[in-house]
């Protein structure tokens, strides 16, 4: 499997009113195509930030996040935009599915930030529908999220992630915001959805028996990353 | 194909619960009324600018003729000249001056035009004005406004004595009034007409002045009166340069320039106002970035461009301003059309909008266009633009992750 993302000694820390709290100290990470990555470690460890480094939406102070030898910091910001539109799938763990769209509508979201215009193109209609299949909500598409439980919308949010086929998922405690059931029943759909079709997943939980389902589990400590 | 930016406001124009948000209706109230009142105001004025162009139509001369080194000698001669441009409908010799007349016991200084008595229906639209009594100006006999007469007491047969400037001018010579003859009344519609003008004939005129023959302008007619300018030079190349061309856009500029200027005055003060309801929008766009500062941080982790939410909210801003414009043109022109029954209500309460006694009309003028209504609904598009701008770039400057930490 050749390397598709790789982190290089990233550092970032916030600064609070008194202090100043480092949560990355050099962190390295290598994801290999069609890889399960898990990263956990205690609550505020800087998990979630990793993600958002990796997801070039948290710029870090030192470091680089490469994909392809490309450095992606080093790009322009419309270029880092274009990235995270066609490249990146992100799930949340409380979900963010726009409320004024229908539930179709948020899973189309990742195809109109690529094209820019809305509804362009049946086929992406059609990529929708059967993505709201593949996680058992096809009945559901003129729904409003209000209209679904915790756990549905978050099967919209796997489906929104894959819209674009991204190379690469992003999962911030996807299980989260859900009870145990529910949550298992999210976890396979989304290992069995990337696994299908071989896309890359970095997941960060505090549940070391989700963790243990991936490929490799990583453990976020002091601001760097050990193999668990 | 609808662009994003278009859909994403579109959605945003409709929350969850309700039909359409109410901060939105909010603002769109607000530039509804900055608009109808810009409509009705400017629509008022320009309506009594045409009224008032109307009126000095229907007294005044369209052209005059006057001799560049004094009186005109011969102004049959002049006549016969200026008869034969086509466009000429009437033309009379006339002379003009301030008079001091006296009724029993009760005075007033009008304006007296002597006028030749066989050509005066052809320049003056005086004789359809006549509400007492005939027009006659032949002889010794005047016309003069239902204003003076009411104010000197004259009615039809009444006599009047005249008193011509000259016996100031030359205080050593006396001079006897003249007197004249009241043989009817006009109502023009508009004080300064009917209180301080009177018609009678050339040669009592001449009297009044102190002249044997001649005139000291020649009044013409022209078939359409906005087409001045062209019958104007026309005249001067026949006349020559012994005499000049006055329009009636220059006799009576004063006027014309200072409705254009309180025109243009009323426009910037109600400017003002139609800012203050264009902050609304501005406010609108304010409260939507924060409630939805959640969703555009997610917007933004999906791929979507800081250009694209900006439209988003542009387009949010443009919606309302439409909504804003249309409606007011349609409140601005019902009020319009039924400003009369508005007026008549308000008197009801004792709040007299339009007083009689003043403005001597019996309802308020209002005329508009197309023109104008598309030109406030530029300026409207265009400052909601600029009100849109703030909040939109704002919003595509959220940080993404402070964004999706907001609650």
């Amino acid at each position: 499997m050749s390397i598709l993302i790789q982190g290089e000694k990233l550092f970032k820390s916030y600064r609070m009113p008194t202090t100043v709290v480092h949560v990355l100290c050099g962190a390295d990470l290598t994801v290999s195509d069609g890889q399960t990555v898990a990263v956990v470690g205690k609550s505020g460890a800087g998990k979630s930030t990793l993600l958002h480094v990796l997801g070039t939406l948290d710029r870090p102070e030192k470091g680089r996040v490469l994909i392809d030898g490309q450095d992606l910091y080093a790009l322009p910001a419309r270029m880092r935009t274009r990235f995270r539109s066609s490249r990146l799938g992100f799930v949340f763990q409380s979900y963010h599915l726009l409320p004024e769209m229908d539930v179709l509508e948020n899973v189309m979201l990742p195809a109109m930030a690529r094209r820019g215009f809305l509804l362009a193109v049946p086929a992406s209609r059609r990529r929708a529908l059967d993505l709201l299949g593949a996680v058992g909500l096809k009945d559901r598409a003129d729904h409003m999220p209000f209209e679904l439980s915790g756990g549905e919308q978050q099967r919209v949010a796997l489906a929104r992630a894959l819209m674009n086929d991204p190379e690469i998922v992003l999962a911030d405690e996807p299980t989260g915001n859900l009870d145990m059931t529910t949550g298992g029943q999210i976890l396979e759909i989304l290992f069995e959805l990337t696994r299908q079709r071989g896309h890359a997943l970095v997941m960060v939980t505090h549940n070391e028996e989700i963790a243990s389902r991936c490929d490799r589990v990583l453990l976020l400590k002091d601001g760097l990353l050990l193999d668990g | 194909m609808m662009p994003f930016s278009l859909f994403l406001a579109l959605k945003y124009l409709r929350p969850k619960r309700t039909f359409v948000s109410v901060v939105t209706v909010i603002s769109v109230v607000g530039v509804l009324l900055g608009v109808a009142i810009l409509v009705i105001v400017l629509s008022v004025m320009t309506g009594f600018d045409e009224m008032w162009r109307e009126k000095i139509l229907s007294f005044k001369p369209h052209l005059m003729v006057v001799g560049r080194t004094g009186e005109i000698a011969d102004p049959d001669a002049l006549c016969e000249i200026v008869e034969r441009d086509a466009e000429v409908v009437g033309v009379s010799p006339s002379v003009e001056t301030r008079v001091l007349v006296q009724h029993e016991g009760r005075t007033a200084a009008p304006i007296v035009v002597g006028i030749d008595p066989e050509r005066a229906r052809s320049v003056s639209r005086i004789p359809d004005k006549i509400v007492r009594g005939r027009f006659d100006v032949s002889d010794r006999n005047v016309v003069v406004g239902i204003d003076m007469a009411r104010h000197l007491n004259l009615a039809v047969g009444s006599s009047l004595l005249a008193y011509s400037p000259r016996n100031v001018a030359r205080p050593d010579e006396l001079y006897l009034p003249e007197e004249l003859t009241v043989a009817g009344v006009f109502d023009m519609g508009m004080r300064d007409f009917d209180s301080g003008f009177m018609l009678t004939s050339l040669e009592v005129g001449r009297e009044l002045v102190g002249i044997d023959s001649g005139a000291f302008a020649l009044y013409v007619m022209i078939r359409d009166p906005f087409q001045f300018e062209d019958a104007a030079t026309r005249l001067r190349g026949a006349l020559g340069p012994e005499y000049a061309v006055h329009t009636w856009s220059e006799i009576d500029s004063m006027l014309f320039d200072a409705l254009s200027h309180e025109k243009t005055m009323m426009f910037v003060l109600l400017v003002f106002i139609t800012v203050v309801a264009i902050f609304c929008v501005t406010n609108t766009l304010i409260v939507i970035t924060v409630q939805k500062t959640n969703e555009i941080g997610l917007l933004k982790a999906l791929g979507f461009s800081g250009g694209q939410i900006m439209g988003a909210f542009v387009w949010h801003g443009w919606i309302q301003c439409l909504a804003g414009i249309l409606s007011g043109v349609a409140a601005g022109l019902l009020i319009l059309n039924n400003l009369k029954r508005i007026v008549q209500f308000l008197t009801a309460f004792n709040v007299e909008v339009f007083p009689k006694g003043i403005y001597g009309l019996s309802e308020i003028p209002w005329s508009t266009s197309p023109g104008e209504i598309f030109r406030i609904a530029g300026f409207v598009m265009l400052f909601c633009t600029l009100a849109s701008l703030l909040p939109a770039y704002w919003a595509a400057r959220l940080d993404p992750i402070e964004a999706l930490r907001h609650e």
